[in-house]
């Protein structure tokens, strides 16, 4: 017997099934109808509750500034929704660029803030219109030649206020707010690591061949390695740390390569939750750890220990919301800003992270009410006060360990390419 | 029966008209054309706006300039001229095209065994279906919490090396972090196209042929490699065809099992147009489409996909 | 039934082969279900503490006392999932259709047929990357307002469209048009013909399609990530908050995820299989009984030769 096809089988049946009338023609206009109705609906379920908000402001940032908690407190506080939407690290720039007239604020860091100047995607403001930007403001963010200032670079004056405002030294137009702000090192875990831990020379020791790493970004890494050269008197440059010349460079990466050629890398990190992962399971020994990432690392069983201040000096950084050129709510974004500043609430959450708030007076009343595990230390007096030096010295000394602050170099285009090149060699 | 098809489609209206053959096969074969261009136009809209256009920017972007932090709109080929006279983009267009070639290699082999194992080694036909749905399976699940769970599988402290310290066997790296883990992690998540495909052209091939083959003396091998191989071949092609419109697509395995070592095109793309730089981001990418349509009409020439449609 | 050496060597090889392949496919889904009862890490196995507080998370994102982990990220991943839901619905509802009519063009031989074949394959060829990036940039020129209806959608559609193309055309092309020239012959129009006999015939190819669009935009991110605007899918989400830290909270969304996916493709395999059991006849266990069967298991081939 010959089988009829799956296909004949099915027409012969659907055939027989069906008959044409007006009714049914009738019946699918009606259908029709129903599917625009389904869509309509369909576009209502997705949409959520969002459209039932009086002010609905969008922001993009790291994860660790979407936090819901921080985000549902301003909602509590002001009335005033935020949405935040979290972005991968090497992602943010890209996706601000493209999308920056959907959004009202980029928490950024601020060796960021020259592209987005640049382009026209965000626009400065007078620090008149954040009134907690006063004189409770940690001084380093408001003068030169204050403990930690550079001045080779400019640095953090430079990063936070208008050229005009830079040089006109009156500090009162902000290209973005400081919320918070931290110093990046290295770290290593305990036992693992070999070689002398207080000194950056740690990740390029041949002692930890294969089991070291960087982060997989020009800017910061670049910047780390150019702190241990000129640190260790291997080398001097001509720009500064944060912004080296194309001769800098070189030197830079040649040692790199060098170093790279004989296997000292196990891999180059992309962001911090694959990190943390890495230092719990003992996949890396050391390297350009955040400290947030060590804190976590400890948490989850791993012996992973952050140095806070080495030898060489630390790199700051900060971190803070820059304002969308498009955004339709200005006055509520400023009302975000100086409360993300004022309320006290993120500065905690960010600060037992291992973070700084410019506003250390409005963050001291949560802190010191929260205990840390060791007796009769309040979370002000560890990650603030340096109660416990050896795992946390104080802000005032950090600050004094300063090598220099990330900042967006001139050079860019060629950091950026010899890093690819490096990765790629 | 086929001559009486052709000259009644597509509808009744042409079976009316019996006079003036001719003129009648033109007429209907116009307005044939029309209605194909109809029901085409809407896909080609969609095309038009979401891939055709999109590329033609990428070119036109590929051709503008930095200028420190400024775009410049223009139309030179300085951004061309920089890209192409880097060694480094050399070494991303090779270590590009020798993992897809290593990855398609390694799934078309695995592939082709297990797809032949299936076809003609499992016996029971419900057992063939089982086991052809749980290898086709997991391709309809989330690649990223696919990927991420490497980490946890191959791991210092993962399940892996928790077995092998178990049984007194010393630890393993080799499984991540390096080229070799990211070819292994992309095989296994590409061979899933392959499988299906083979096993249904080996499904498709007369019993009899092989019988015959066999019959005149040709042993398994000779059988295997002069009768179903070339027939076994469509379904090959378009399993590696399938394999590697993904292969090409793949974002995250180089970044998270590679440990960003042994970088390819889509992630120097990812990190110039990450920083802003799109021209040379652009240029990347259009070299990219040129080697991802390269491969895949290689493919094509190898075999004619649209005879397996 | 007798095997050369050659082929008993390759059943052991094959056997071997496919055992590895469904291990390395299904340990990732099996590690995944496990350590989403993991309390606080996934990296090291394995894992101390057990417990359902991951699940109670997914479902609790606003109970932030859950949430104890530290640097652990509080992502609320229901809005996320309600809008890729919304986003692949349509997607494969509106690239389905779409597919289907352009296969159905594709059955006559038109001007400009052959490059209008590899015209159709463009949004599934061209890698992901070039497409968000270049659809963003365009939709930029144009002043496109970004968002998920919008450059969302059409990004979705021109990347799942062709795939739901090639299943019609598969289908199309093993279709006897005869059948539809009987019904234009008893007098029914040509969309009476379609919706009354073609459809129905290709309701499995329709259900692939459907299938093909709703999985693939569901799991889409390389183009997504910049062309939807301020709007989150699931997968953005999610690769947001693997930033941040892989918590056991991720597993467990990857694990209902998995089985959702499962169930759903399941059910349409078997439904598949099913239908092709109704009209081909049901298969049998044993090989012999069903010696008119026109695909015959290697058991009776080998005896034969």
């Amino acid at each position: 017997m010959k089988h009829l096809s799956y296909e004949e089988m099915m027409a012969r049946r659907f055939a027989a099934d069906h008959e044409i009338s007006r009714r049914r023609l009738l019946g699918n206009g009606v259908k029709l109808g129903a599917a625009f109705a389904a869509v309509g609906a369909l576009g209502r379920f997705a949409a959520g509750d969002a459209a039932a908000q009086e002010v609905v402001l969008r922001e993009i940032g790291l994860s660790l500034t979407e936090d819901p908690r921080i985000l549902s407190q301003f909602q509590k506080d002001t009335g005033i929704k935020m949405e935040g939407n979290s972005q991968i690290l090497g992602n943010q720039i890209t996706f601000w660029l493209q999308n920056y007239k959907d959004y009202d604020v980029n928490q950024v860091n601020f060796n960021q803030h020259a592209p987005l100047l640049a382009q026209g995607a965000i626009q400065t403001f007078a620090t008149s219109d954040v009134p907690a930007w006063n004189d409770q403001v940690v001084e380093i963010f408001r003068k030169p030649d204050v403990p930690g200032y550079n001045a080779r670079s400019q640095w953090p004056l430079a990063g936070t206020y208008t050229k005009e405002a830079m040089e006109a030294k009156t500090y009162d137009t902000f290209i973005g707010t400081p919320t918070w702000f931290g110093f990046d090192a290295f770290g290593f875990l305990r036992g693992l690591a070999q070689g002398d831990v207080n000194s950056y020379g740690a990740i390029f020791d041949p002692a930890n061949k294969g089991h070291a790493t960087l982060l997989n970004e020009p800017i910061t890494s670049v910047m780390k390695v150019a702190t241990f050269l000129e640190g260790t008197d291997q080398a001097t440059f001509s720009g500064t740390l944060s912004n080296l010349t194309k001769d800098d460079l070189k030197i830079v990466f040649d040692f790199l390569t060098q170093k790279k050629q004989e296997g000292q890398f196990r891999l180059f990190w992309s962001d911090f939750g694959q990190l943390v992962d890495l230092l719990v399971a003992g996949e890396v020994w050391v390297g350009d750890f955040w400290a947030s990432a060590c804190a976590a690392a400890v948490a989850s069983g791993a012996d992973a220990v952050f140095v806070n201040n080495p030898t060489e000096g630390s790199n700051g950084w900060i971190q803070g919301p820059t304002v969308s050129s498009a955004t339709q709510h200005f006055p509520e974004v400023m009302q975000f800003i100086n409360w993300y500043l004022d309320s006290g609430v993120p500065g905690a959450i960010l600060g037992v992270q291992g973070y700084y708030s410019p506003r250390p007076d409005r963050v001291e009343p949560i802190l010191s009410q929260q205990q840390t595990t060791v007796e009769g230390i309040s979370d002000w007096d560890y990650w603030y006060m340096g109660a416990v030096p050896e795992s946390q010295p104080s802000l005032e000394d950090r600050l004094n360990h300063i090598a220099d602050w990330q900042a967006y170099p001139d050079e860019y285009e060629e950091y950026s390419r010899l890093w690819t090149a490096f990765t790629a060699a | 029966m086929s001559t009486l098809s052709r000259s009644l489609s597509p509808g009744v209206e042409t079976a009316t008209v019996a006079a003036g053959e001719g003129v009648n096969e033109r007429l209907a074969e116009r307005r044939r054309n029309r209605r194909a261009w109809m029901l085409l136009t809407p896909a080609l809209v969609v095309t038009a706006v979401a891939a055709i256009a999109p590329l033609l920017v990428i070119i036109w972007v590929s051709f503008w300039r930095t200028d420190g932090l400024q775009l410049v709109r223009t139309f030179d080929f300085a951004n061309w001229g920089r890209v192409l006279s880097d060694p480094t983009f050399y070494r991303l267009v090779w270590s590009t095209l020798r993992t897809v070639l290593i990855v398609l290699a390694l799934v078309g082999l695995l592939g082709l065994v297990a797809g032949y194992y299936l076809a003609r080694y499992v016996t029971s036909r419900k057992l063939q279906t089982l086991l052809l749905m749980l290898a086709i399976l997991p391709f309809w699940t989330s690649y990223l919490i696919r990927i991420i769970t490497w980490q946890p599988l191959f791991g210092n402290s993962g399940v892996i090396n928790f077995l092998a310290t178990s049984v007194g066997l010393p630890k393993m790296e080799m499984f991540l972090y390096n080229q070799r883990a990211m070819i292994f992690a992309m095989s296994s998540l590409y061979v899933v196209f392959v499988i299906g495909p083979v096993f249904w052209a080996l499904s498709r091939i007369e019993p009899d042929v092989i019988a015959a083959s066999r019959m005149l003396g040709a042993s398994a091998w000779t059988t295997f490699r002069t009768v179903e191989l070339p027939l076994a071949r469509g379904g090959l092609v378009v399993g590696l065809f399938f394999a590697a419109i993904f292969l090409f697509g793949d974002y995250a395995t180089g970044r998270l099992i590679g440990g960003g070592t042994n970088p390819m095109l889509s992630d120097a793309i990812s990190q110039y147009a990450g920083s802003g730089q799109w021209p040379v981001a652009a240029a990347l990418a259009v070299v990219l489409f040129l080697i991802a349509t390269l491969v895949l009409g290689l493919l094509m020439r190898v075999y004619d996909l649209r005879k397996e449609l | 039934m007798q095997l050369s050496s050659g082929q008993r060597a390759f059943r052991i090889i094959g056997g071997i082969a496919f055992a590895l392949i469904l291990i390395v496919l299904y340990a990732p889904f099996l590690i995944m279900g496990m350590l989403s009862f993991a309390e606080r890490t996934t990296a090291v196995f394995p894992p101390k503490d057990l417990s359902f507080i991951s699940y109670q998370k997914l479902f609790n994102p606003d109970d932030f006392s859950l949430f104890r982990i530290p640097g652990e990220p509080l992502v609320n991943y229901l809005g996320p999932i309600k809008l890729s839901l919304a986003l692949a619905l349509l997607t494969s509802v509106l690239a389905t259709a779409l597919a289907l009519m352009a296969a159905l063009a594709f059955r006559e031989r038109f001007k400009g047929r052959g490059v209008l074949f590899y015209v159709m394959l463009l949004g599934m060829v061209t890698p992901g990357i070039i497409l968000g990036l270049g659809f963003r940039l365009f939709a930029d020129q144009v002043a496109l307002p970004t968002g998920w209806m919008t450059t969302g959608l059409l990004t979705h559609i021109a990347w799942t469209m062709p795939f739901g193309f090639i299943v019609f055309l598969i289908f199309l092309n093993r279709f006897d048009r005869t059948i539809e020239e009987a019904a234009s012959m008893l007098g029914a129009n040509t969309w009476t013909v379609f919706r009354t006999v073609t459809l129905p015939v290709l309701a499995p190819a329709v259900l692939a399609s459907l299938l093909f669009g709703f999985t693939l935009s569901f799991d889409e991110i390389q183009r997504s990530s910049l062309v939807l605007g301020s709007d989150q899918t699931l997968p953005i989400a999610v690769i947001g908050a693997t930033t941040v830290r892989i918590t056991p909270v991720l597993y467990a969304l990857g694990s209902l995820i998995a089985l959702f996916s499962f169930v759903l493709v399941a059910t349409y395999l078997l439904f598949f299989e099913r239908e092709r059991q109704r009209f081909y006849g049901a298969p049998t266990e044993d090989a012999d009984s069903d010696a008119d069967d026109n695909e015959p298991t290697p058991a009776r081939r080998g005896a034969r030769a």
